[in-house]
């Protein structure tokens, strides 16, 4: 089933507490993948049913773990323009292997569901689901390695 | 809590630098090995404190991380094999002195049907800095007898 921006707009706003439902909402963790993988449905690998305390299906916790999913990734200047509905991460390209369709499991490591335009993601500072356009998103962390990452939906 | 991160770490990489074993000699190793501590006792009813709980994860930092699926790809850099390697890399990051960082270190009981007395252990690396929000760390059974780690208990946490 195809996310639309009226699903992902029903995200809007609300805390990890509000989309899991396996308890698996402590503010001091990081939420970007459990966001993304409820939106999205996936519940392979590492989830929250595992490391939670629920019985509803799981969702992925880990940014490596989509990255190494997704049937095709590359550098976000090379997107193609086709490519209209993606996720997109942003992390030091250092920690990105396209080749080998792996990254490392450095801390600095963001994902979101990007939509004709806007980026849907979980602000861990906010601890809530935003908004933001790439050119903001890109900005998620500070150095001159960081880059952004485009990657086909996991199948 | 920022120095017993460092203190972790420095142990972690040096291995033996704080064990209480004594230093020997090959020569002297060869002749005459030194004998395994004696088992301790502990009441079973109380739980582990946090330095026996860091200490016995020090002591399975050999532990590789094929224990468990959890642990797959946890390594901040892909050569890491180990708990060792994990928990080393994920300290490494609170060398920068900005945001907040600490563990979070508890037991509660935790024993599996048909097994003596355990406790479900879980020592977490923390971090915080506005967006740059994590946490990453182990659980394991500890026999509560005699506080040793059911080394295939070993699980990685973690999210983001």
């Amino acid at each position: 089933m195809a996310i639309t921006a009226a699903a992902l707009n029903g995200f809007l706003g609300k805390n990890i507490s509000q989309v899991c439902g396996n308890g698996y909402a402590n503010p001091s963790d990081n939420h970007c993948a459990h966001f993304v993988s409820h939106a999205l449905n996936y519940q392979f690998g590492y989830n929250c049913l595992i490391a939670g305390s629920g019985k509803t299906p799981g969702a992925n916790l880990r940014v490596q773990e989509l990255f190494s999913r997704c049937p095709v990734v590359g550098k976000w200047a090379v997107r193609p323009a086709s490519l209209t509905t993606c996720l997109v991460f942003v992390t030091a390209a250092s920690n990105v292997h396209l080749d080998a369709r792996t990254m490392d499991n450095v801390p600095q490591k963001h994902i979101g569901i990007f939509l004709n335009g806007p980026i849907w993601h979980y602000s861990n500072a906010q601890h809530q689901v935003v908004t933001q356009l790439p050119e903001l998103f890109v900005h998620h962390y500070h150095g001159p390695d960081i880059e952004l990452f485009y990657g086909q939906f996991p199948i | 809590m920022k120095s017993l991160g460092r203190l972790l770490l420095c142990t972690c990489l040096l291995g033996v630098g704080c064990s209480r074993t004594p230093q020997v000699t090959p020569q002297t190793a060869a002749v005459s090995p030194a004998p395994a501590p004696p088992a301790k006792n502990f009441d079973v009813q109380v739980p582990p404190s946090g330095k026996e709980i860091i200490r016995a994860l020090l002591a399975n930092q050999d532990v590789s991380l094929a224990v468990d699926s959890s642990c797959s790809g946890v390594g901040t850099d892909s050569r890491d094999t180990n708990i060792g390697d994990y928990i080393s890399g994920f300290l490494a990051e609170q060398t920068n002195k900005k945001g907040k960082n600490w563990l979070d270190v508890s037991a509660r009981p935790g024993t599996p049907a048909g097994t003596e007395p355990m406790w479900q252990c879980a020592v977490v690396i923390r971090h915080v800095d506005g967006e740059d929000r994590w946490g990453w760390g182990v659980t394991f059974l500890m026999k509560a007898r005699d506080h040793t780690v059911a080394r295939n208990s070993v699980r990685c946490t973690g999210s983001g």
